[in-house]
């Protein structure tokens, strides 16, 4: 990890190898063909490694391959050159205990809340009396009683959000894999599903690694913050959070050690966040 | 649409209804347009009355609807299966697009004659020839359908390790349902015209028929007459369709109308 710049207190022994890493990502690069024939490098030698039950976010600028990220973890995407391991298999291995919300619902519009929160357990075979009851209890979890018989259109995009939510932890996934999952979602409803979700963290203790590019957001949930350059992605620092759990969000923010590293890392970002904005004008 | 705007336009509609056939009835009585050309709505209501008590026209509309709904039915199935073949597999879906394309764009109506020269003037001219024009919409709007699926929910299914077939079955078989149906909506009117332009090129029963022999006699009321039969059974079942498709289809965000 030499290109890694460590920030502020970093705690010794993050990012090294360890049986217990749920994912581990070494030199992993990425190109692409565009439209014209050029070749266009999205990630370029990221190492990234997370460990079992730890939070870590990833900021950084629009375009820079973060969701490309989540796609190679998730198996979508195969591997070009690098490597990644998911709990020491490839990824993508029949079975892999991997949840993924994805930044829109992705929720299917013909099926209810209740056949939607369902699916996972309807594909592996699960019993529709057990999948039914588990899917219930984790709709009560995200505070949905009452809506499983609303279709996606009926109910609030915050309402969907929850759905995905619970669609994705029914499942009971060891690892999840976050993309900007509250990004479409106003200042309200977003600050309601944050403590929603960091609850059930807390008493879970899931390994996540969360994408965003709320920097507050990042700060305040996860255990770890990781800064990517813009275009071709690469991990330009790391910071350790080191805020105590349990944690509340509007006691996060107030914390002087939530203000020194919401200030180090905007400052890591406002560089690359210009230059990617260059880029696109 | 609120509650009074409902209201007005139900009256509108009355009201244009109302209008026409008054105005046409007038018309016609004080000789303001010839009768001869473009009859009356009383004298086509006589005509149908007449018609009805012989069981004339209940026969000819019993055989067009036969022609015309075995051949949707048919196209209907066909045109599935095929879009659905076409959808999932890549390779075939894109070898075929522009053959079927082709077809699409030849005028079918042309074919009647050649399709008369298969299978004679019976049922199966008919058949065959609401099928053709049934078949190739179904089917390309099936296509469509499948190929419209939200990428999306096919990484979300991937994520959560779905076979093929339940991806099939669980997404992109969900997803053509609404272009199915708008597909099969307009596919009731192509059938019937592929019926009557059947019965035109030849026949001995069918509204088709019944209307190239009142043609032959200057008979305008009784061209007229089951024009209005076949228009107004065309439009209910229109309307049940609409009223099925939007009860099944109850999770989207607007209904056809």
């Amino acid at each position: 990890m030499a290109a890694v710049r460590m920030g502020l207190q970093v705690v010794a022994g993050t990012g090294g190898p360890d049986a217990q890493d749920a994912v581990r990502i070494a030199g992993l690069s990425f190109r692409l063909m565009d439209r014209q024939k050029r070749q266009l490098q999205i990630l370029d030698h990221v190492d990234l490694a997370l460990k079992e039950a730890e939070f870590v976010s990833i900021v950084g600028p629009s375009g820079c391959g973060k969701s490309t990220l989540l796609n190679f973890i998730a198996g979508l995407t195969p591997v070009q050159s690098g490597s990644v391991e998911v709990f020491g298999t490839p990824p993508g291995a029949e079975g892999a205990p991997i949840g993924y919300v994805f930044q829109q619902h992705a929720l299917l519009p013909w099926r209810n809340v209740l056949q939607n929160t369902v699916i996972s357990l309807e594909v592996k075979g699960v019993g529709k009396a057990e999948r039914e009851q588990r899917a219930r209890e984790m709709l009560g979890v995200m505070g949905l009683d009452g809506f499983e018989d609303h279709f996606p259109r009926e109910i609030s995009g915050g309402m969907r959000q929850r759905v995905s939510l619970a669609r994705t932890l029914v499942d009971n996934p060891r690892l999840i894999l976050m993309d900007e999952p509250f990004g479409a979602l106003d200042a309200q409803t977003k600050l309601l599903i944050q403590e929603m979700f960091l609850k059930y963290w807390e008493e879970h203790r899931k390994s996540v690694l969360f994408i965003t590019h709320d920097l507050a957001e990042a700060i305040a949930l996860a255990d770890r913050v990781l800064v990517m350059s813009s275009r071709p992605g690469r991990i330009l620092a790391e910071y350790e959070v080191g805020i105590p759990r349990p944690r509340t969000l509007d006691q996060v923010r107030h914390m002087a050690r939530f203000t020194e590293l919401h200030d180090a890392i905007w400052e890591d970002l406002r560089g690359e966040a210009l230059k990617a904005m260059q880029g696109r004008a | 649409m609120d509650q009074d705007t409902a209201r007005q336009v139900t009256i509108v509609k009355v009201v244009l209804l109302i209008v026409i056939i008054g105005g046409w009835e007038l018309s016609a009585r004080y000789g303001l347009i010839p009768v001869f050309w473009t009859s009356s709505p009383s004298l086509i209501a006589t005509a149908f009355w007449e018609s009805l008590k012989e069981n004339e026209i209940t026969y000819h509309t019993y055989i067009t609807m036969q022609e015309a709904l075995a051949g949707l039915a048919a196209g209907a199935v066909v045109g599935i299966m095929l879009g659905l073949v076409l959808g999932v597999s890549r390779v075939l879906g894109a070898a075929l697009e522009p053959f079927v394309i082709a077809m699409n764009s030849l005028p079918r109506v042309a074919l009647a004659p050649l399709i008369v020269m298969f299978v004679g003037i019976g049922f199966a001219s008919k058949f065959l020839l609401a099928f053709s024009l049934v078949v190739v919409p179904i089917m390309l709007n099936t296509y469509e359908g499948i190929k419209a699926a939200d990428p999306q929910l096919i990484n979300m299914m991937r994520v959560i390790h779905a076979k093929r077939f339940q991806v099939f079955f669980k997404v992109l078989l969900p997803n053509c349902v609404p272009w199915i149906f708008s597909a099969l909506r307009v596919s009731i009117s192509f059938a019937i015209i592929g019926a009557i332009v059947g019965e035109f090129i030849s026949a001995r029963a069918g509204i088709g028929y019944m209307i190239d022999s009142a043609a032959g006699a200057f008979d305008t009321t009784g061209m007229i007459m089951p024009l209005i039969v076949l228009m107004v059974l065309a439009f209910s079942i229109d309307r049940a369709f609409v009223a099925t498709s939007n009860r099944l289809l109850r999770w989207r965000d607007e209904g056809l109308t």
